[in-house]
C-alpha cells in the first residue's frame, strides 16, 4: 500500500450545498472525513497546504470553475503528482470533461455504490 | 404704297388719272394734222359731272400780239396738213410722228397756261359752249366763229374776253370705241369722256367735213390712250394690291400675335382704300363673348384696346349678330342725308368703341369669313360719299378672308400642338408614375419605400411637401411616417430619416386626432378632400404638440388628403399641401395621386409584412439561440436536484441496515426538497412555454393572500438551499388579492436570484408596505388604474440583495424570456433563466407591476412589485358567521 493513499484526505469541490451535504453523508458512512470548498479558488489554498487530496470537482462553479482549477492543477507539476482529481461532471460534459487531464470521471447522478467504486482505487 | 392720310382725303389728282405728257403729245400732234393754230381737251370729272379743261395748246408765235392777224405768215408753213390714216396699224403711228417731228419742232407748240379763251380748269356741263355741244349731241363738228358767236349769243353766254379770235372751230367728242368697250366687259357711267377742240385763226384754211370723220377717229385713238393708261395704272395697282395680300397671308405662317395682325390689316386697308375709322372685332365661339381689338375713330388709334379688348355678349349687339353670323354678309352703306334710314337701321355698328360714325359718308362691314363660319368682322367708314369701289371691296374681302383663313389656321395650329403638348405631358405624368410606381413597389424597408413615396408624389404633383400619415393600431390618431419638404423647415429630420431611430421617432411625434376627429368622418365618405385653414385649426386643437407644430407652422392653406386603403381597409393618409398656397389639383393630377396611392396602399402592407416576417424570424432566431442556452443550462439544473435524490435513496437504500431514524428523516427531507426543487424547476419550464407566442392568458385562481405568510413559505423553502440570510420586514396585516401559488413563485423566485449572485454571507432583506399607486415611482404606474379618480391601494414588495449587481445594458434585457445576467455564461450560475420572466407576467396579470429599481455594480440590487392591497378578510368571514 501506497503511504500517500493511507494519508490521503477527501476534498469536495462544489458550489452547491447539496451536493457538498451528501457527499458528506455518503463518505461519512463508510468512514471518511471530508473536507469542502465552494469553488476551485478556495479548493486550490487547501491543495496548496501540505496535506495530500482525492479530490471530488464539479465543473461549473462561480469565482473559479472546475475547469480553471484543473488548468492551474495540470500548470503545477509538484500539485499534479500530490493529489488525485475526480471530475463530477453531467453526461452532456463529458466531452468536455474528457479533454481535462483528470484521474477518473463520475457521471452525475450517481448512487452511492458509484461513489464507492471509484473512490477506492486511490483510498485503498 | 404711300402712307395714307387720315381723316381728310386727298382726291386723285388728274395727274395720275390722266397722264399729261401723254395728253400733250396726242395734242400737239393733232394741231399739226389738221393744220389747227391751237386746241384743248377737255376731260370729264367725275366728282363734279362737268367736262373740264385740261389742256391748251396754240402755236409758239400766235402770242396775244397777233390776236386779230388773220393773215400771219407763219401759219402758212402749218398748211402742209400731213393727212393720217388711222386705219393704218399703230405700228405705222411711231413712222409718222418721226415724220412729224421731222418736220416740225415739236416746241413750236406750246401750252397755254392763261388764256381767258378756253382756260385750262374751265368747266362745262352739257350743251354749254362748244364743248358742252360737242358733249351733248355726241358728235364732231365744224362750225365758224361767227356763228359760235351767234350760238353763244343765242345762249346767253358770257363772251370771254378774247386773247385770240379763231375763224374755225373743229369740235369732237372723246368716246371709247365700241370694240373697248366689249373687250373691257364693262359698261361706264358715260360714253363721252372728253372733248377735244381744236381752231383755226385763218379764215382761208377752213376746216372741210372730212376731218369730222378724222377728228372722230383721232379722239377715239385719244379715248384708246387714256383707257390704256387707266387700265396700265388699274394693272399696277392691282399689283400692289397683290402684292399685300401676298405678305398678308405670309404673315401669320403658325401663330397669330393679335398686334401683329391688327397692324398688318390696317396697313393694308390704309394702302387700299380710304379711311378715316376702323373697328375690328372678334368673336370666339367657345365663350360666345365679341372682343373689339383694335379701333381707330376719325384717325385717332385706341392703344389700349390691344391689352384690354372691349368684350360684349351676340345679346347686346343683335345688329352686328345679325349682319355678320346670319346674313353673312359685306354690308356696304351710303349715310348721306339722302339715304337717313341706313343710319337708323344700322345705329348699332356705327357707335361704340370707335366713337360716332354719324359724319361718315360711306360705312363698310366685311365679315371674316371662312366656309360658312364668321369669326370677326372689319368695319370702315370714310368721309367720302361712295369712297369703295366693288373692286376695293372685292380686295378688301379677300384680304379679309386670308386673315380668317390665318387667323383659323393658326387656331388649329395651336390646337393640335397644346392636344401634342397634353399628350406629351400626359405620356409624361404616365411615365413618372410608372417609375414611381417601379420604386415603391421594388422597396421592402417601410422608411425607405414611405420616404419614397412622399417623395415621389411631390415630385410628380410639384408640391413642396407631402406627408405620409399611417393610422394607429388602436385606430385613435394618425402617425406621420415621411416627410417630404422642400421648404427646409423640416429637411433635418427629413434628410436622415431613413433607418435613423431618433429621426425617426422625431417625425412620428407629429400625430393628428383621427377617431372622432373631421378626418374619421371625411375618410369614411371621400376618396379625396381638402383641408382649409379652419379645419386645420380644428385639428390643431385637438392635437398634441408635434400636431399642431406641424399644423400651425408648415402654413396650410389648403392640403390635400388622400386616403391611403388597402381592401377597403384604411392604411393612412397622404397630405399634400405647398405653404401658403390655394392650390386645387387638376382631375389628370387627382387620378394619378389616387392610383399611386392604391398601389403604395398595397406595397406599404407587403413591406409591413414582410418586416413582420422579419421581425418573427429574427425572434424565431433569437429565441432558438436563448431555448439552445436554456437547454444546456436547464439540463445542469435538473442535475443536482435529481444527484440529491438518486445519491440519498441510494444511501437510504445501503445503509438500510445501520441507518438511524433520525438520519432516515433528514435524508427523506432532502430528498424531498430536491423533489420539489425539480417540480418547481419543470413548472417554470412549463409557464413560460405556455406564455410563447401565443401569450395566453394565464388561469388565476384568485383570492386574499397574507403577504407575510406568503413571504416565509418562500423564504423557509429556499433557506435549505442557500446560505444566506433571509430577514423579512412584512406588517401582517397587509393581504392581496392574487394567487397564492404564483405570489409563493414569485417570491421564491426572487429570494432564489438575490442568493445566487450573492455571496454566502450575503444579506437578503425582503419588505412589504401598504401603500397607494400614486405614490409609487411614475414610470411604474398603470395610469389606467387610477383614471377614475380612485387611488388604489396596494402592497410594495422590495426584494434586497448585496450581490455582485446588474450591469446597465442587461437591466431590461433580465426580463426577458430565457436571459439570465450574461456572466452565467461563463461563470455558470444555476438558474433556468426563465424566472423573471415569469415572474413579470404572473404579477401584471394579477394587476400589478414589477421592476428592477435599483442595481449598483458591487452594491447590490433591488428588485419591486406591487399587487393591489385588500382589507384582512378574516374579519369579514367572522362577521359574515356572525350574521
Amino acid at each position: 500500500m501506497n503511504q500517500n493513499n493511507q494519508t490521503r484526505k477527501i476534498l469536495v469541490v462544489d458550489d452547491d450545498p447539496v451536493i457538498r451535504d451528501m457527499m458528506a453523508d455518503i463518505l461519512e458512512f463508510e468512514g471518511y472525513t471530508i473536507s469542502v470548498a465552494r469553488n476551485g479558488s478556495e479548493a486550490l489554498q487547501l491543495l496548496r497546504s501540505g496535506e495530500n487530496y482525492l479530490v471530488f470537482l464539479d465543473i461549473m462553479m462561480p469565482v473559479m470553475s472546475g475547469r480553471e482549477l484543473c488548468a492551474l492543477i495540470e500548470a503545477d507539476p509538484h500539485l499534479r503528482k500530490r493529489h488525485r482529481i475526480i471530475l463530477m461532471s453531467a453526461v452532456d460534459n463529458l466531452e468536455e470533461a474528457a479533454t481535462l487531464e483528470v484521474d477518473a470521471i463520475l457521471q452525475k447522478p450517481f448512487v452511492v455504490d458509484d461513489v464507492i467504486d471509484i473512490l477506492e482505487p486511490y483510498m485503498g | 404704297m404711300s402712307t395714307a392720310i387720315w381723316g381728310e382725303h386727298e382726291p386723285l389728282t388728274t395727274v395720275e388719272k390722266y397722264p399729261l405728257p401723254l395728253l400733250k403729245k396726242l395734242l400737239q400732234e393733232m394741231i399739226r394734222q389738221f393744220g389747227a393754230t391751237g386746241g384743248c381737251i377737255a376731260l370729264y370729272d367725275e366728282n363734279v359731272g362737268l367736262m373740264n379743261i385740261r389742256m391748251h395748246l396754240r402755236l409758239r408765235n400766235t402770242g396775244p400780239t397777233l390776236v386779230g392777224n388773220s393773215t400771219d405768215g407763219d401759219t402758212a408753213s402749218f398748211r402742209r396738213r400731213v393727212t393720217i390714216d388711222l386705219s393704218n396699224s399703230s405700228s405705222s403711228t411711231s413712222g409718222r410722228m418721226k415724220h412729224i417731228s421731222q418736220s416740225l419742232d415739236s416746241d413750236s407748240i406750246v401750252s397755254v397756261e392763261k388764256s381767258a379763251f378756253f382756260p385750262i380748269g374751265a368747266t362745262y356741263s352739257p350743251g354749254q359752249d362748244l364743248i358742252g355741244y360737242a358733249w351733248r349731241k355726241n358728235e364732231p363738228l365744224i362750225i365758224r366763229h361767227e356763228d359760235y358767236l351767234v350760238s353763244l349769243q343765242s345762249t346767253e353766254q358770257k363772251l370771254f374776253p378774247q386773247d385770240i379770235t379763231p375763224a374755225w372751230y373743229l369740235c369732237a367728242p372723246i368716246q371709247i370705241p365700241e370694240l373697248a368697250f366689249d373687250a373691257l366687259n364693262r359698261r361706264r357711267t358715260t360714253a363721252v369722256i372728253g372733248v377735244v377742240l381744236l381752231y383755226q385763226t385763218n379764215y382761208a384754211i377752213a376746216f372741210q367735213q372730212k376731218h369730222r370723220f378724222e377728228a372722230q377717229q383721232f379722239s377715239e385713238r385719244i379715248a384708246l390712250y387714256i383707257l390704256n393708261d387707266q387700265l396700265r395704272h388699274l394693272h399696277l395697282r392691282t399689283m400692289d394690291y397683290m402684292q399685300g395680300l401676298q405678305q398678308i397671308s405670309t404673315a401669320f405662317p403658325t401663330a397669330v400675335k393679335l398686334s401683329n395682325l391688327v397692324e398688318d390689316v390696317f396697313q393694308f386697308v390704309t394702302n387700299v382704300v380710304d379711311v378715316s375709322s376702323m373697328l375690328l372685332t372678334f368673336y370666339d365661339r367657345d365663350t360666345r363673348k365679341i372682343y373689339d381689338v383694335f379701333a381707330i375713330d376719325s384717325g385717332k388709334r385706341n392703344d389700349l384696346l390691344l391689352e384690354q379688348p372691349v368684350v360684349d355678349t351676340p345679346d347686346s349687339r343683335p345688329v352686328w349678330w345679325r349682319v355678320t353670323q346670319e346674313e353673312k354678309r359685306t354690308l356696304l352703306l351710303t349715310l348721306d342725308s339722302q339715304e337717313p334710314e341706313n343710319y337708323s337701321k344700322y345705329e348699332e355698328l356705327l357707335k361704340g368703341t370707335w366713337g360716332d360714325q354719324s359724319r361718315a359718308e360711306t360705312f363698310l362691314l366685311l365679315p371674316m369669313k371662312m366656309f360658312t363660319r364668321v369669326v370677326g368682322s372689319l368695319c370702315l367708314t370714310s368721309s367720302h360719299t361712295d369712297a369703295y369701289s366693288p373692286e376695293e371691296i372685292l380686295i378688301l374681302e379677300t384680304m379679309v378672308q386670308i386673315i380668317t383663313v390665318s387667323i383659323e389656321n393658326a387656331k388649329l395650329y395651336d390646337r393640335s400642338r397644346q392636344s401634342l403638348l397634353k399628350a406629351k405631358q400626359r405620356e409624361e405624368s404616365l411615365a413618372a408614375m410608372y417609375s414611381a410606381l417601379q420604386v415603391i413597389s421594388t422597396v421592402l424597408h417601410v422608411t425607405e419605400l414611405l420616404q419614397k413615396f412622399v417623395e415621389t408624389v411631390a415630385n410628380l404633383v410639384q408640391a413642396e411637401m407631402c406627408t405620409f400619415f399611417q393610422l394607429s393600431t388602436d385606430e385613435q390618431e394618425l402617425v406621420a411616417q415621411a416627410i417630404y419638404d422642400t421648404t427646409g423647415q423640416w429637411r433635418d429630420v427629413n434628410q436622415n430619416t431613413n433607418k435613423d431611430e431618433k429621426h425617426n421617432d422625431l417625425i412620428e411625434m407629429i400625430r393628428l386626432p383621427f377617431k372622432g376627429s373631421i378626418l374619421e368622418h371625411l375618410v369614411e365618405d371621400e376618396t379625396f378632400f381638402y383641408l382649409d385653414s379652419t379645419m386645420v385649426e380644428e385639428l390643431a386643437q385637438a392635437s398634441a404638440e408635434g400636431g399642431v407644430i406641424f399644423l400651425r407652422e408648415t402654413h396650410i392653406q389648403k392640403m390635400l388628403m388622400i386616403p391611403v386603403r388597402y381592401q377597403m381597409e384604411i392604411v393612412g393618409i397622404l397630405a399634400i399641401h405647398t405653404p401658403h398656397s390655394n392650390r386645387t389639383f387638376r382631375p389628370e393630377e387627382l387620378g394619378a395621386l389616387l392610383a399611386i396611392s392604391g398601389q403604395a396602399a398595397s406595397a406599404i402592407r407587403n413591406a409591413q409584412l414582410f418586416e413582420q416576417i422579419q421581425e418573427a424570424y429574427a425572434e424565431l432566431q433569437h429565441m432558438d439561440k436563448l431555448k439552445d442556452e436554456f437547454i444546456v443550462t436547464a439540463s445542469h439544473e435538473l442535475r443536482t436536484p435529481l444527484s440529491a435524490i438518486s445519491g440519498y435513496s441510494s444511501l437510504l437504500k445501503r445503509q438500510s441496515g445501520r441507518i438511524t431514524p433520525q438520519q432516515i428523516m433528514r435524508f427523506a427531507t432532502k430528498i424531498g426538497s430536491a423533489t420539489q426543487q425539480l417540480s418547481d424547476l419543470v413548472s417554470n419550464m412549463t409557464e413560460a412555454a405556455k406564455m410563447g407566442a401565443l401569450d395566453k392568458k394565464l388561469e388565476l385562481q384568485l383570492g386574499p393572500v397574507q403577504l407575510l405568510t406568503a413571504a416565509e413559505i418562500a423564504a423557509t423553502m429556499l433557506s435549505i438551499n442557500i446560505e444566506q440570510k433571509i430577514t423579512l420586514h412584512i406588517a401582517g396585516d397587509i393581504w392581496l388579492q392574487c394567487d397564492a401559488m404564483r405570489l409563493r413563485q414569485v417570491m421564491t423566485n426572487l429570494l432564489d436570484n438575490a442568493a445566487k449572485y450573492s455571496p454566502p454571507d450575503g444579506r437578503i432583506i425582503v419588505t412589504g408596505s401598504a401603500t397607494t399607486l400614486s405614490k409609487l415611482p411614475e414610470d411604474q404606474v398603470d395610469y389606467a388604474q387610477i383614471a377614475e379618480g380612485f387611488d388604489l391601494p396596494v402592497a410594495l414588495v422590495r426584494v434586497c440583495d448585496e450581490g455582485e449587481g446588474i450591469s446597465s445594458d442587461d437591466q431590461q434585457k433580465i426580463f426577458e424570456k430565457f436571459v439570465r445576467a450574461p456572466r452565467s455564461l461563463t461563470t455558470p450560475i444555476r438558474g433556468s433563466g426563465l424566472g423573471l420572466y415569469i415572474c413579470r407576467r404572473y404579477i401584471e396579470a394579477m394587476g400589478g407591476r414589477l421592476w428592477l429599481e435599483q442595481s449598483i455594480p458591487g452594491e447590490g440590487s433591488v428588485f419591486s412589485f406591487y399587487l393591489p392591497c385588500i382589507d384582512p378578510p378574516i374579519e369579514k368571514s367572522m362577521d359574515d358567521e356572525s350574521e
